[in-house]
């Protein structure tokens, strides 16, 4: 089997698990390991830039704030196990469905996908940080602007408010 | 690489979809989050393929950066919004949200 395929089902399976998986903190673990996978792929893609990028920032950082939110939260009262548990085999009826739908409208137009990516195929001669810092315009002060939106917003959620409130 | 190629857009429509079914029937906030976080990765899996299938692998890795940064923007934000509604309604069911209605 080649590489890719494995790379590919330890990125697949881990998503499963973290969709299915009833305990929070299994999800977001699982998704730790989705991270790894995507991460093997794009190095086999020969995009190591974006491997160590998602590498530390997804499966480092955001499993550092999903484990820590998780962490902050009471444990499930008693009702709160009995609805999740009620409604949880009715819920995996709409998946396949959806499922089906997708992959095969992604079937039907496979041509269409492939010929549109591959017609005008020209190997780029560039860097990624000669396209990051020299090809990038407005896009990058957008970019600024949505982090520092993000650092305030953080610092506007987690203020500490008035005890006497 | 062009078969590869379909291999790997499949697998990202496959991440999307489950991404989008935990974001549909998840009633658990954290839970709807992780959804949403498959689906950029599904996302992601696109953008870094179609790069490699098309030779610009230096953009599609540029802009990969850019939504991984938004993404993670996104998500802080979100698990704080999320652990100030756990403490506003003592749970993270979006059905108890009601003090929402206007």
């Amino acid at each position: 089997m080649q590489l890719n395929y494995v790379f590919l089902i330890l990125l697949i399976i881990p998503a499963i698990v973290a969709a299915f998986t009833a305990d929070l903190l299994r999800a977001a673990i699982a998704l730790l390991f989705c991270s790894l996978g995507l991460t093997m792929t794009m190095f086999n893609l020969e995009a190591p830039l974006a491997g160590v990028f998602e590498l530390s920032v997804c499966a480092g950082l955001i499993t550092v704030l999903f484990v820590n939110a998780i962490s902050m939260m009471p444990p499930e009262t008693s009702e709160e196990k009995s609805l999740r548990f009620k409604s949880h085999h009715s819920r995996f009826i709409l998946l396949p469905i959806l499922l089906v739908v997708i992959v095969g409208a992604a079937w039907l137009n496979r041509n269409y996908f492939i010929n549109a990516l591959t017609i005008n195929k020209i190997v780029d001669q560039l860097s990624t940080g000669q396209v990051l810092w020299e090809q990038r315009g407005l896009d990058l002060i957008g970019q600024i602007v949505m982090m520092l939106a993000g650092v305030f917003g953080v610092v506007v959620l987690f203020r500490r408010g008035n005890p006497h409130e | 690489m062009n078969e590869m190629f379909y291999v790997y857009l499949v697998c990202s429509v496959l991440l999307i979809t489950i991404g989008l079914y935990t974001l549909l029937v998840s009633r658990n906030l954290i839970r709807m989050l992780i959804g949403f976080e498959i689906m950029t990765k599904g996302a992601t899996l696109a953008l870094i393929s179609a790069g490699a299938a098309n030779g610009r692998l230096a953009l599609s890795q540029a802009m990969t950066l850019t939504v991984i940064v938004v993404e993670v923007v996104f998500i802080a934000v979100a698990v704080a919004l999320v652990m100030l509604a756990q403490r506003k309604n003592k749970s993270l069911d979006v059905r108890k949200l009601t003090k929402l209605k206007g």
